[in-house]
């Protein structure tokens, strides 16, 4: 009966919001704020409704309900509780069920912390994320139901695909959705300023934390994605420009763009109509990157979707929510009154550059990743476009945006002092090129790209941080702490984040001095690897609870001696005949030495991918300083002005003069 | 009925939570308030900024114009606002609510009705395993489990167990079961045949090496079983060999006694005839029937002649994935266990970048390293 109740609350979460959708843009054309006020409730049941659904779904997955053929296709009654529970969303149904859980989510939450926003304005932005609920919750009703029944329960479900039996893609995919779908927000809150034709003051400090929110999500989201690749799929690499990742990278581009622009918008109501078409943009770029991994279009390890039906269906929704916003765009967009004006020598000048490399930047990566698809489904001719595309467009186009981040961060708003900016930053590039040069000398040179990328990355961290150091000391070293103690969040909320974009430029130029070896060897057989011998011991076989695996036992020497025991493997499960191959790692600081089996063959000769990564984990390490970055500024307390409006008629304490 | 109390609680809970402001009426706080508090709010955060010198008195100065501003045109807006909106309002309030009254119960339910199963209950694991329906498998199977965990020498259980596991599709459960049957209680063609056909349920009818040497060594005891004969039929047929798998089905069907068992090969003679033309190509027609009737010798010249030939056909201009291991499947049948590796090792080269291909060639691979060395006659 929980089940079917799970089912029912998901139709009713549908009707819901389907009202949801209507009456409230009723209400606000008509100026009726009554009928508006009715969506904040509405959103918030849709989200109770939706969740007791997924609870329902839960419950079918813990129990082992095979009558559930959602349940009967991807969980086993042997398989360990973490993966009953991640079976939930490791499948198409349940990761779309997922998606319109965060949808109502956000929903839910805007409801009830943007108490003081204008009625109509909190009404008509829940009505249009009450419309993409609506569609998605249709699309989840008719072409991917995860409720479907079977009469005779099986005597035992069908397992989950071992490459994804990780604790890692347990976390990965809500991480991701949080950003896609938390950029709907962002887009509602653009749709209902260009339904109503303004935007209001109150509005312009709403859209900053949700899409701050949404962003940090999507960035742990991405560097998780890349890790989990790193680790699991055993090629080593980070990014492989799959259509997968570049799906969400695309929204993850232009959401960083729509960020920067959004701190305009707040703080100088400048750039209202640059910010609205980020949001529209970032959001259909959201929608692609599912319809992309939903619909099968591509076929590639991250797309376990194959249906034909679910992905017209999801083409008919991109293609009305795209369309339609685009539509209203270029009717209203003109209506929206401009703010306050800047000189192109200035913060806002610095973040429209910022924009306009990130929008380019997405635009290569939009073009290599839907023009093979285009071309096949034109001519069935069948062409990838791989990371030369990429390394040629969208990186070149980053390199200018990484060099003018430290300089946007010194200008003031309205009009900057660029000399003043140039004239700091001159000394810390200064320093860099020296320390860069010194360190090539010393090690006897090195691919002269990795070196300038190091010396960039170096630049931003450098550069980052200097703001900090020049607002605490600025005038003598004598009250450093105090002043310290005085500056605001944010500004450390910007040093960490950029300082993050400098370390990860740091992990990727150091991948030049990587080094690879692939090789076959036999037991007693010695390799160098960078600064250390790696000696295979043998091979040793084990049984795990559903697969077999064959591991490859190695130690990892230095001059002092044994330093680690390494046993990469490869294991076969039971249930679906697939070779999965298991890493193993040694780190050592931010670097590591990683270890990918290949095939055995007769006379226990094992092929060996070995590399030895210096400061690869400085890749991932940089986007979780962006998000901690993300994280602060969130807390900053300039956000509190959207607590609710009682709090701020009281007379507030003021801190002594 | 349950079910149908608890939806109707549902509706019911989800018109009261939309409709409240309908119901109640009333106004919230006034625009023109809302942004005045907004405006204090900015005010205070702009003097305590500049307190802290993050801004200076001009820049302060100069954002709270700029507030002021949109505030005295939100409030023109406002007042332009007509106040005639009140009449239309009630009836329009009205028409919302009877709509969503209405519309929100009869939409859900009738939605509902067309995709759920309001009757089907919940079939969890636990209440499978000790409802009275299901007493003779579920619970009698974790009884006889527990007693075989205790007692691993007990044939009687494994005999139990083992068709249960088969039809319950565990399959690699029945293969173990049965072979605990075999090392237990000695070979018998019976035995050593179910536990070949639950190895062929395990590979999806895919006759493996483990499986045939099974089934061979049964007809080693039994030449006339007819159950290993008939699986050594389909893997002759698995190994391209057609014609001689549908000469042997129809010795078998002869052999047999009318009953379910010999309507059972017969049905798969007919699927061979039916699909007769789709067949692989190697020896079949009048060529297999020709080189059948050869002498032993001669025959085995023949057929090397045609694997050596599809050998120089597959090197010179490529073939599928198909031809490829049809050529290593008779190099090893042949015992010719190093030409089988070279065409192992050339298709890897024709089929690089393809992973499903080499795949196929893995399986192969490994195939080929857990064939036992074949004596040479």
């Amino acid at each position: 009966m929980i089940v079917e109740l799970g089912h029912f609350v998901l139709v009713l979460a549908l009707v819901v919001a389907l009202f949801q959708a209507s009456v409230p843009v009723w209400g606000a054309l008509r100026r009726d704020d009554v009928l508006v006020r009715l969506a904040p409730r509405a959103a918030v049941l849709q989200f109770l409704l939706v969740a007791a659904s997924f609870a329902a779904l839960t419950y079918a997955y813990l129990g082992s309900d095979f009558s559930v053929l959602n349940v009967f296709q991807n969980s086993h009654s042997l398989k360990p509780a973490i993966y009953k529970w991640s079976g939930v969303w490791g499948n198409h149904e349940g990761s779309m069920l997922l998606w319109v859980l965060i949808l109502a989510l956000f929903g839910a939450a805007v409801a009830l912390f943007s108490r003081n926003l204008p009625a109509d304005i909190l009404g008509v932005t829940l009505a249009v994320q009450a419309m993409i609920a609506s569609a998605f919750l249709a699309f989840l009703l008719f072409a991917s139901n995860p409720f479907i029944r079977i009469p005779q329960a099986p005597f035992e479900g069908q397992g989950l695909n071992p490459v994804l039996q990780d604790p890692g893609l347990a976390i990965h995919p809500p991480l991701l959705y949080l950003g896609y779908v938390g950029f709907s927000i962002v887009f509602s809150f653009a749709a209902a300023a260009l339904i109503l034709g303004r935007v209001d003051a109150a509005f312009a400090r709403m859209v900053r934390p949700w899409t701050l929110a949404a962003w940090i999500a999507l960035t742990l989201g991405i560097a998780m994605g890349s890790y989990w690749a790193y680790y699991e799929l055993g090629w080593g690499g980070y990014w492989f420009w799959d259509p997968v990742e570049n799906a969400s990278l695309m929204p993850w581009m232009t959401g960083t763009a729509l960020l920067h622009c959004a701190i305009v918008m707040e703080k100088r109501e400048a750039l209202k109509t640059w910010t609205i078409l980020l949001a529209i943009i970032t959001f259909s770029l959201s929608l692609l990157g599912t319809f992309l991994v939903r619909s099968g279009v591509l076929t590639s390890v991250h797309a376990f979707a194959v249906d034909p039906e679910r992905g017209l269906f999801i083409l008919v929704i991109l293609i009305a929510f795209i369309g339609g916003s685009f539509a209203l765009f270029a009717a209203r967009a003109r209506a929206m009154e401009g703010g306050g004006l800047f000189a192109p020598v200035s913060r806002e000048g610095a973040l429209v550059f910022n924009n306009l490399f990130l929008s380019v930047a997405a635009l290569a990566v939009f073009i290599g990743t839907l023009y093979p698809l285009l071309l096949e489904a034109l001519n069935g001719a069948k062409i990838s476009v791989g990371a030369p595309f990429f390394n040629l467009t969208a990186v070149p186009l980053m390199i200018p945006l990484f060099v003018v981040i430290p300089i946007g961060q010194k200008l003031a708003w309205k009009r900057g002092d660029l000399l003043g900016a140039l004239q700091r930053l001159w000394w810390i590039a200064a320093a860099v090129l020296c320390a860069v040069a010194a360190g090539a000398f010393a090690l006897g040179g090195g691919p002269v790209l990795a070196l300038a990328g190091i010396a960039l990355g170096l630049y931003l961290v450098l550069g980052a941080l200097d703001d900090i150091v020049e607002r605490s000391a600025r005038s003598g070293f004598s009250h450093v702490f105090a002043r310290l103690s005085g500056i605001p969040r944010a500004v450390f909320a910007m040093a960490i984040a950029h300082a993050g974009v400098g370390v990860m430029v740091i992990g990727i130029a150091a991948t030049a001095f990587e080094q690879e070896k692939i090789v076959s060897m036999q037991p007693g057989e010695t390799i160098r690897l960078g600064a250390f011998n790696l000696t295979l011991n043998g091979l040793t076989t084990e049984a795990g609870p559903n697969y077999a695996s064959v591991g490859a036992r190695f130690s990892l020497r230095n001059e002092t001696g044994v330093i680690a025991d390494l046993t990469p493997a490869k294991r076969t499960y039971v249930g679906r005949q697939m070779p999965t191959s298991e890493v193993a790692r040694y780190r050592y600081g931010f670097s590591e030495v990683y270890l990918a089996m290949g095939e055995t063959s007769e006379g226990n000769r094992v092929d060996l991918r070995a590399y030895d990564k210096p400061f690869v984990l400085l890749i991932w390490l940089g986007p979780v300083l962006m998000a901690l970055g993300g994280l602060l500024s969130l807390s900053d307390r300039r956000l509190r002005v959207g607590a609710p409006k009682r709090a701020a008629r009281s007379p507030q304490p003021q801190p002594a003069a | 009925m349950t079910f149908w109390i608890l939806v109707l609680l549902l509706i019911a809970l989800a018109i009261a939570l939309v409709l409240w402001p309908l119901i109640v009426g009333g106004t919230g706080p006034e625009r023109l308030e809302q942004a005045v508090a907004f405006y204090e709010a900015r005010k205070n955060e702009l003097v305590r900024q500049h307190e802290n010198g993050d801004i200076t008195e001009d820049e302060m100065n100069a954002a709270l114009a700029e507030q002021a501003r949109a505030l005295l045109a939100l409030s023109r807006n406002e007042k332009t606002r007509g106040a005639g909106e009140a009449a239309h309002s009630v009836r329009r309030r009205k028409m919302a609510t009877l709509l969503m009254l209405l519309g929100i119960p009869a939409l859900s339910t009738a939605i509902y009705l067309r995709i759920g199963a309001p009757n089907l209950p919940d079939v969890p694991l636990a209440s499978r395993q000790t409802a009275p329906q299901n007493f003779d498998v579920a619970t009698a199977l974790q009884k006889i489990e527990a007693h075989l965990a205790k007692n691993p020498d007990d044939v009687r259980g494994y005999e139990v167990v083992a068709p249960v596991y088969l039809k319950a599709g565990r399959f690699s459960d029945a293969a173990n079961a049965y072979r605990r049957v075999v090392i237990l209680s000695g070979e018998t063609p019976e035995r050593l045949s179910d536990l070949a056909e639950s190895l062929v349920a395990m590979g999806n009818g895919v006759i493996s090496a483990e499986a045939r040497q099974a089934f061979e060594r049964a007809v080693k005891l039994d030449p006339d079983f007819a159950k290993p004969r008939f699986y050594l039929a389909l893997a002759r047929e698995q190994d391209g060999d057609v014609a001689g798998a549908l000469a042997d089905l129809r010795k078998i069907a002869s052999d047999l006694p009318e009953g379910p068992a010999r309507m059972r090969v017969n049905a798969e003679i007919e699927r061979f005839e039916a699909e007769g033309k789709t067949a692989p190509a190697v020896p079949r027609g009048n060529a297999a029937e020709a080189i059948a009737g050869l002498p032993q010798q001669e025959r085995e010249d023949a057929i090397k002649g045609m694997v050596d030939a599809l050998d120089t056909r597959l090197t010179a201009g490529g073939g599928t994935i198909e031809e490829w291991r049809r050529l290593i499947q008779s190099r090893l049948v042949m015992n010719q266990r190093e030409l089988a590796r070279a065409a192992l090792d050339k298709a890897r080269t024709a089929f690089v970048g393809n992973a499903a291909a080499l795949v196929e060639l893995d399986a192969m691979a490994e195939l080929m390293r857990t064939l036992p060395e074949a004596k040479t006659p």
